[in-house]
């Protein structure tokens, strides 16, 4: 997107005034959304992002600008903007580029954007046909298809250029169950860090729309449940997102550099129970969360936050890691799109199969509930 | 590239292609912030950003797509995408192309002036060690953000509509983390305001009232709900007072203005010029004229909200809330919130009597809460009520039902509105309200 004597000119600029890092983030992300309701075809949008992301470092200090001009005089004019908000002499000079070309560890058969609307709108339409055929009470279904393929350059200071090509595609589906006055909704909507293969050989729309649908009419026929403490059993998988909301936030450097997480200066101490090992993953072929560099440029890594119960790490970016004495980057820096900053944020995040099986969990409730699936959640690190 | 020079490409790439019927909107803004941590500046950031969306008419039907990119290339690009996504669209929906209301409300010309990086920078740290010397307990880990946003929306159509709006604000947010023993505390103020008057608000009070929390019991209670939580509940189920969401019966109150859906004390209202607005706006993204309208009005529905498109389709007329500008047609709010009732925050704990509850606190709201069924089940932190009066702090109780109920259940609402930070031209706001029982699980 842009030339590396442009790249270097934009260093030097930036480093001009005392920083003593600089890097270079360059995006080109195209999006394409399909949204089928009511039986039609609703909305097809397309969108193209592109621009430049530009930050410094001076110690613990880090300013970010960005801009969606690449011409040489915006791109220059933003690193004076930034080099602008220090006045000091240069103490950090420019390394020389060596370029990196990352491993892929995430396939791609079928580019998703150089396919017509045309393939994707079947699949869409047999994943809406599905869900309508599971139950006469789906009153209403609401499928969406997405593919985002995002071309990404970094370059900095320390002599680092290198980059990437994330493909994702998803292929979701909301039903609406309706009896009387009452509606409930269910949801289905996997993903992978794949083309469109995954939706033509690996995962059949149609099962996607019937599991939706599924789901609706257990929450039609479902009762509420009475308020009150409960054990808890809760289904793999997706049940997962419990440790990622309630646990993996606050294991995220963006939290603990600032001391405002509970796992804060815990680590090799005891913070869950010995069954329990955690782990993000950024390397599993494919998966969702799955980076082949992070957004820093790093390479993906796979790293064990909880072992056996005792806290082993957190995950990192590069600035946090200089708030973190003794803790280095771990592959986890990411932003939203180039008019962001990175952060600490993380891939494919679960635990580790223990030795219990389904009915031993199951038969040591008396009285409880089983958590089939979940809907998200939050959590206030800090506390 | 200035929007009029952008528009005049784009009128040629389509008279080429023989398309007759689109439109466009673009957006320009430029933003500053800067914030503290410890006693230092953490971080500082510079954005200028602009985004085109092209809406293509094709057998009736809008495809859109956006760019930020402008060369031409990169418009023939956007023209082509459009055109190709409006062809493969099918259904009842339709897209039109309006000529533009025959007045528009006159709002004064923007006269936001965005302040200086320097500036910026020196009021962050002031609030910031306002903050750590308003009580020893208060943690180095605490922030303070200032930021500075000005933004510029164009609209025009190949029926010759051109409409204009720019606005800018500065706000800022701070987080207080005060530390007890091993108990950790959040406190937080998030407003718009002017940067000379930004100041230490009550974040430090907040977090520190939260000390010593506790548990609360089983039972149904009457809760007092404070604006914040209003708010949040009223962002969450918005889409249930749009008419497109009622027409594919995603909505429960399809078919339902004119009748009473909620408590007579009610009333709910969609204001694009709400006097304390930092961004009022005279169009929406259809080019219709905005105006100030009651939604639900002492408990009776009065109207959903609608765009054009929305509105035909329904046998309605449009209420003027296309939206958003970029990205595919909907539905958008402008300044949505409850109007205030008659009571002092006192009078509603007086109101909630014995074993109350007040929620100061709501936590994922964007999994425990379904608009299309109504249900809500939502993690919670407060204060127990008790003798009318509030109590000692409480946490992580959940308070679920389901929100059509919920309206009907209000009894009583503060006298005053609290709106929340705008996102783009939407903010949401809500005065505190006294519900009767509600579920909550200890």
């Amino acid at each position: 997107m842009l030339s590396k004597s442009l790249i270097n000119e934009v260093l030097d600029a930036a480093l001009s005034t005392g920083a003593d890092f600089a890097e270079v983030f360059l995006e080109n992300t195209e999006d394409k959304y399909i949204q089928m309701v009511d039986n039609a075809i609703h909305r097809i949008q397309g969108s193209t992002v592109c621009g430049m992301g530009l930050r410094i470092y001076k110690g613990l200090r880090t300013v970010y600008g960005s801009t969606g001009d690449l011409s040489p005089n915006g791109v220059l004019s933003l690193a004076r903007n930034v080099a602008g908000v220090f006045s000091d002499a240069p103490t950090t000079q420019r390394t020389e580029f060596a370029e990196r070309i990352p491993a892929n560890i995430s396939p791609v058969k079928i580019v998703s954007s150089s396919i017509s609307n045309k393939r994707k709108i079947d699949l869409v339409r047999k994943a809406n046909d599905a869900a309508r055929a599971y139950n006469s009470e789906i009153s209403q279904v609401q499928t969406t298809y997405l593919d985002t393929d995002r071309r990404f350059w970094i370059a900095n200071s320390e002599g680092l250029y290198t980059a990437d090509r994330q493909i994702r595609t998803r292929l979701s589906c909301s039903a609406t169950a309706s009896r009387g006055s009452e509606n409930q909704s269910g949801f289905y909507g996997p993903g992978r860090q794949a083309g469109l293969e995954v939706f033509l050989e690996q995962i059949d729309p149609a099962d996607i729309g019937r599991e939706a649908a599924r789901i609706a009419m257990v929450n039609i026929n479902a009762g509420y449940c009475k308020a009150g403490q409960y054990p808890v059993a809760i289904e793999n998988a997706f049940g997962g997102v419990i440790f990622h909301e309630a646990t993996g936030h606050s294991l995220e450097a963006t939290q603990v550099a600032y001391g405002v997480s509970e796992f804060c200066g815990k680590i090799g101490q005891l913070v869950a129970n010995p069954k329990v090992t955690a782990i993000d993953d950024g390397t599993i072929p494919n998966a969702w969360g799955s980076i082949n560099i992070d957004d820093e440029g790093r390479p993906g890594q796979r790293n064990v936050l909880i072992e056996n119960g005792v806290l082993k790490s957190y995950m990192i970016d590069t600035f946090n890691a200089r708030r973190m004495e003794g803790f280095k980057p771990t592959g986890n820096a990411r932003r939203q799109n180039f008019s962001f900053a990175p952060t600490s944020r993380m891939t494919n995040t679960y635990i580790a199969p223990g030795t219990d099986s389904d009915e031993d969990i199951i038969g040591s409730i008396e009285y409880g509930l089983y958590a089939k699936n979940m809907g998200g959640g939050s959590v206030n690190p800090a506390t | 590239m200035d929007f009029r020079q952008i528009k005049e490409k784009i009128d040629a790439i389509c008279k080429a292609r023989g398309l007759e019927e689109y439109k466009m909107v673009f957006s320009g803004s430029s933003g500053l912030s800067a914030s503290a941590t410890g006693r230092a500046i953490s971080d500082t950031s510079i954005e200028v950003s602009s985004a085109l969306t092209f809406t293509a008419v094709v057998n009736g039907r809008g495809g859109s797509s956006s760019t930020n990119i402008f060369d031409d290339e990169s418009l023939e690009a956007l023209v082509d995408s459009a055109i190709d996504n409006g062809s493969s669209l099918e259904g009842k929906s339709k897209c039109y192309i309006f000529e533009g209301s025959p007045s528009y409300e006159s709002i004064p010309e923007c006269s936001y002036q965005e302040p200086e990086m320097s500036q910026i920078v020196d009021k962050v740290l002031e609030i910031q060690n306002q903050m750590l010397d308003a009580d020893p307990r208060v943690q180095e880990g605490s922030d303070s953000t200032i930021f500075s946003e000005k933004s510029t929306i164009c609209l025009a159509n190949s029926k010759g509509l051109l409409l204009e709006n720019t606005c800018g604000s500065t706000g800022y947010y701070q987080s207080a983390v005060v530390k007890e023993g091993e108990e950790v505390k959040l406190g937080m103020d998030i407003a718009i305001r002017d940067i000379n008057e930004i100041k230490l608000d009550n974040c430090v009070n907040e977090a520190i009232a939260k000390l010593g929390s506790g548990p609360t019991k089983t039972r149904k209670a009457n809760i007092v709900m404070s604006s914040d939580c209003m708010r949040m509940m009223l962002s969450a189920f918005s889409p249930i007072f749009f008419g497109r969401y009622a027409t594919l019966g995603m909505s429960l109150l399809k078919d339902k203005e004119g009748q009473s859906i909620a408590s007579p004390v009610v009333t709910l209202v969609d204001d694009p010029f709400e006097a304390t607005s930092p961004c009022p706006i005279q169009f929406d993204a259809d080019g219709v004229a905005t105006y100030r309208k009651s939604i639900i009005e002492k408990g009776i529905l009065k109207t959903l909200l609608y765009s054009i498109s929305s509105a035909e389709e329904a046998g309605k007329k449009t209420t003027g809330n296309s939206g958003p500008f970029l990205g595919a047609e909907g539905t958008s709010l402008f300044s949505f919130y409850l109007e205030a009732g008659d009571k002092t925050e006192d009078e509603l704990y007086a109101l909630a009597g014995d074993d109350g509850i007040c929620v100061k606190e709501m936590k994922g709201l964007h999994a425990g809460a379904n608009a299309s069924t109504g249900d809500f089940s939502i993690e919670c932190a407060g204060f127990e009520i008790s003798g009318g009066k509030l109590g000692k702090s409480v946490t992580s109780f959940t308070i679920s039902g389901n929100f059509y109920e919920l309206l009907k259940s209000i009894e009583a609402l503060g006298d005053k509105v609290e709106f929340g930070t705008p996102h783009g031209y939407t903010r949401i706001g809500s005065p505190s309200a006294l519900i009767r029982d509600i579920s909550i699980a200890g």
